[in-house]
């Protein structure tokens, strides 16, 4: 058994970064202001990117995902405007926190949703959360009539801003759900239930592992970082709409792709999808204080994307890119 | 187009024992063959004689895969020369091989069953021409002048997914024929038929023998091999251990040569008690897969049950386990009667399954021994806080693998890189470690070495001196009858055959459960 350091090529490639950044920035990349300001922007793509890979883990994707963001966040400001009369930033702290229960409620919803026509009645998981994602963006611009809900209570505003100390308040919250996820994966039956589930859904079910439930609670595990997404959104922005960060879906799927996670289920660490999400911060943070087009952003992580992906077929196979399939076939002859 | 075989009428006469170097189709000498670090083939001689029917047996994985998939051009040998028809073929290509005349009927027949007989038969003709526009009336021709060539009756626009089993053999081998056929290789033909219906094939490749066609079994049935065979080669770990003429050979030889070794089975004797049922399933029905089912099952007994693929003897071993509930009927476990609709009633029944196919079903293959001895178990490896215990998770593991002796470097080795018995002990022990009540076993020694096969027995053997009922689902007679108190014969998805296995003998097994014709359509009639 070779012992090697998992996803080395992502810390690498992370350093990678950190360094060329600073070389061509100098002045204002490696500064405490940068700093500060990427712990306040990385939450949002973490949390997004964690409630896809839930899902991939279990072999399946949510592509509801931003759509139950959205609707989070528009439940509980509508619960904020008719609990608290209409004044919703001023609403009491009570109040506050039972809209958002509301809202993480109706996430749950979705995600229980998603998981019951994916575990339940085995549709493709990409079709389910195809269906739930138009229905939900329906719901959603029928909520808002199209418009923009804006003004939030204290708290919220917090939630997205705050700092404690030298340390945002977003960021906090993204240490304390890592640790969080990173225990329900690696050291509870749930965890290990969605990476056999993931690698194969057929002997998982017949090692009496209650597929349904399993799939049922890993989407209601994404949904519930949907929830969380959304909270900090609202602090952040202090508005929300039926069509936010709608860009973010295949942002999510990407993340999870650079992180190791396999699309295809059933293996992928955590740790690797943390220094993926950090990766992307870091080019994206990067490129905006060279004053470059900020569409050049998601081209640069499309581009890095692609290479660590070539990169790692290349040094696992050997051989060339043409010779592939052959390997392939006479890795699945020996299997026989 | 009339359809000829390439051979004169004189050659027909050519049975057996020949060694004229003019009359060898095919003549191998030295193959090798490794997949990474295995080696397939280690030096293999093979030869075929033009108009001959040679048999290869071997157990899974001594290499008879890799040689046919050589002969098809489908892998190239890493060492070894091939000459056909007196050419030598330094490097074999798909393409040389079929123009050749050499075709490959393999166990799973590659037919398109959402489509017609007609068109699967035509084809591979048809896209060879690379016509752009399809002409319905020479699809026809062509198939008929196939079904013709070898006298049988198949209506042309039936679907073949619609088919028997036997029927879309025949549709493979007729598709075979559109072409000049010089080799025809028939990968495990007989494994999914009735008697009459094995019958019927072996009229058939009769009739292709006799003109001139050469053919390969390739099977481990070695009744069948007795009846059919000129000559028998025997594979055996990548190494060719011999080749024989039919007269020289009979059914322990054959049994000897290729495990290496003589398998003496010990009869099991059960337990002396058999009051206290354990399980008791009256009239178990599910539509379509079987009807109808009772029986009963004692403490530390070992029930058989067999029959021939597609008896409804799975389809049992699944409704109890709750993959595919039962539509009516009772399960009574303890005396207490208990539904099962999912895997989870059943676990908590007490009942256990090892499933046939191990590959996708029984083993999650990409993971670690260590994450697939636990999943039934998994929630008792929790510590206070309710996370689990990685110390407690790896002494269990451990515990395991050397309780059931199972060959692996190190409890973090993936699964997939076990050999067939250490695959099948990880099953095992996966359900040692949750105590069944009951465990049914289907097919538990597919693929796995005579030396594994022993050890298994013997872990079955000593759950059943602990208590355990066992169900043992199986193909082979002789490991039913010996490792079994009693045996349940199923055919057509009904109970047929109630015996005590120390009245009976391997061969009378044999016979009840390839018993067919008019009775088993009486039967099947009923079942409609």
């Amino acid at each position: 058994m070779k012992k090697r350091v998992p996803n080395l090529s992502l810390y690498i490639l992370l350093i990678a970064v950190v360094v060329l950044m600073t070389v061509l920035n100098p002045v204002r990349f490696p500064t405490r202001r940068n700093f500060f300001s990427m712990a306040y922007q990385l939450p949002f793509l973490a949390f997004l990117s964690m409630g896809q890979m839930v899902p991939m883990l279990a072999g399946g994707i949510n592509l509801a995902i931003i759509a139950t963001t959205n609707l989070t966040g528009i439940v509980t400001a509508m619960l904020l405007s008719w609990l608290s009369g209409g004044s919703s930033w001023d609403a009491s702290l009570f109040i506050t926190l039972v809209a958002m229960a509301g809202g993480v409620l109706a996430a749950l919803a979705v995600g229980a949703l998603n998981g019951f026509l994916i575990g339940h009645l085995r549709i493709p998981d990409m079709l389910a959360t195809l269906g739930t994602m138009t229905l939900v963006e329906g719901i959603n611009i029928v909520l808002t009539r199209g418009y923009t809900l804006t003004g939030f209570p204290d708290f919220l505003i917090a939630i997205g801003n705050d700092a404690w100390g030298d340390i945002p308040i977003p960021f906090i919250i993204f240490v304390v759900l890592t640790i969080l996820l990173g225990v329900l994966l690696n050291k509870t039956s749930f965890g290990y239930s969605v990476y056999m589930i993931g690698s194969n859904y057929t002997a998982s079910k017949f090692s009496a592992i209650d597929t349904r439930k399993v799939i049922i609670k890993a989407y209601m595990l994404s949904s519930v970082f949907a929830a969380v997404t959304s909270f900090i959104m609202m602090g952040q922005m202090n508005s929300v709409k039926a069509n936010y960060a709608e860009s973010y879906l295949l942002v999510s799927i990407l993340a999870c792709i650079l992180g190791a996670i396999d699309p295809m289920g059933g293996s992928g660490r955590l740790s690797g999808l943390v220094v993926s999400v950090l990766i992307l911060q870091v080019v994206s943070t990067g490129v905006n204080l060279l004053r470059m087009d900020p569409f050049f952003v998601r081209a640069m992580w499309g581009f890095i994307v692609i290479v660590v992906i070539a990169m790692n077929h290349y040094g696992q196979h050997v051989k060339f890119p043409l010779g592939f399939h052959r390997w392939k076939r006479a890795e699945q002859s020996v299997d026989q | 187009m009339v359809p000829h075989f390439g051979v004169e009428p004189q050659q027909i006469q050519i049975r057996t024992g020949c060694c004229d170097s003019m009359s060898k189709f095919l003549q191998m000498v030295n193959i090798q063959k490794n997949y990474g670090g295995v080696k397939a083939l280690k030096g293999v001689d093979f030869s075929i004689d033009q108009a001959e029917i040679h048999c290869l047996i071997g157990e899974n994985g001594s290499g008879k895969s890799t040689l046919i998939k050589i002969i098809s051009g489908d892998v190239q040998p890493d060492g070894g020369e091939i000459q056909i028809e007196g050419r030598h073929y330094p490097r074999l290509r798909q393409i040389d091989s079929l123009n050749l005349g050499i075709r490959v009927i393999y166990q799973d027949f590659a037919l398109f069953p959402n489509l017609t007989v007609a068109e699967n038969i035509a084809y591979s003709q048809l896209v060879e021409k690379g016509d752009r526009l399809v002409n319905w009336q020479e699809i026809h021709e062509i198939a008929k002048a196939a079904t013709e060539k070898i006298q049988i009756n198949l209506d042309l626009h039936e679907l073949v997914g619609n088919l028997s089993v036997a029927n879309q053999q025949m549709v493979a081998i007729c598709r075979a024929l559109t072409k000049d056929v010089r080799l025809l290789i028939l990968d495990e033909p007989t494994s999914a038929l009735s008697k009459v219906e094995i019958d019927q094939q072996f009229k058939v490749v009769f009739d292709l023998q006799s003109k001139g066609i050469s053919i390969m079994f390739v099977s481990h049935k070695l009744n069948e091999v007795l009846q059919i065979a000129h000559k028998v080669s025997i594979l055996r770990d990548g190494e060719m251990i011999a080749t024989l003429p039919r007269e020289e050979v009979d059914n322990d030889k054959l049994i000897q040569l290729m495990s290496g070794r003589k398998i003496t089975y010990t009869r099991y004797k059960g337990p002396e008690t058999t009051n206290g049922k354990l399980l008791e399933v009256k009239g178990l029905t599910k539509k379509n897969n079987f009807a109808d089912v009772s029986f009963s099952l004692g403490r530390g007994e070992i029930l058989g049950i067999t029959g021939l693929l597609g008896s409804g003897r799975t389809e049992l071993a699944l409704a109890l386990y709750g993959i595919a509930p039962a539509d009516r009927g009772s399960v009574v476990i303890d005396g207490k009667p208990v539904t099962i609709h999912s895997v989870q009633d059943a676990v908590r029944a007490g009942i256990g399954y090892v499933p046939e196919d191990r590959l996708t079903q029984g083993l999650v293959m990409k993971k670690s021994v260590r994450e697939n001895v636990v999943p039934i178990v998994i929630d008792q490896l929790r510590n206070k806080l309710g996370l689990l215990d990685n110390g407690e998770w790896r002494q269990t593991v451990d515990h395991w693998i050397d309780e059931l002796g199972i060959k692996v470097a190190h409890r973090d080795v993936e699964v997939r890189t076990l050999s067939g018995g250490n695959q099948q002990k990880v099953v095992l022990s996966k359900w040692l470690a949750s105590k069944p009540k009951i465990l049914i076993l289907d097919n538990p020694t597919a693929g796995v070495d005579v030396a594994a096969k022993s050890s298994i027995y013997e872990v079955v053997r000593n759950m059943a001196e602990q208590g355990v009922g066992v169900i043992l689902i199986s193909d082979e007679i002789p490991e039913v009858v010996n490792n079994c108190n009693r045996i349940l014969i199923m055919r057509n998805g009904r109970l047929v055959e109630h015996l005590e296995t120390q009245d009976v003998t391997e061969e009378e097994v044999q016979n009840l459960v390839e018993m067919t014709g008019t009775q088993q359509q009486q039967i099947s009639g009923e079942l409609r």
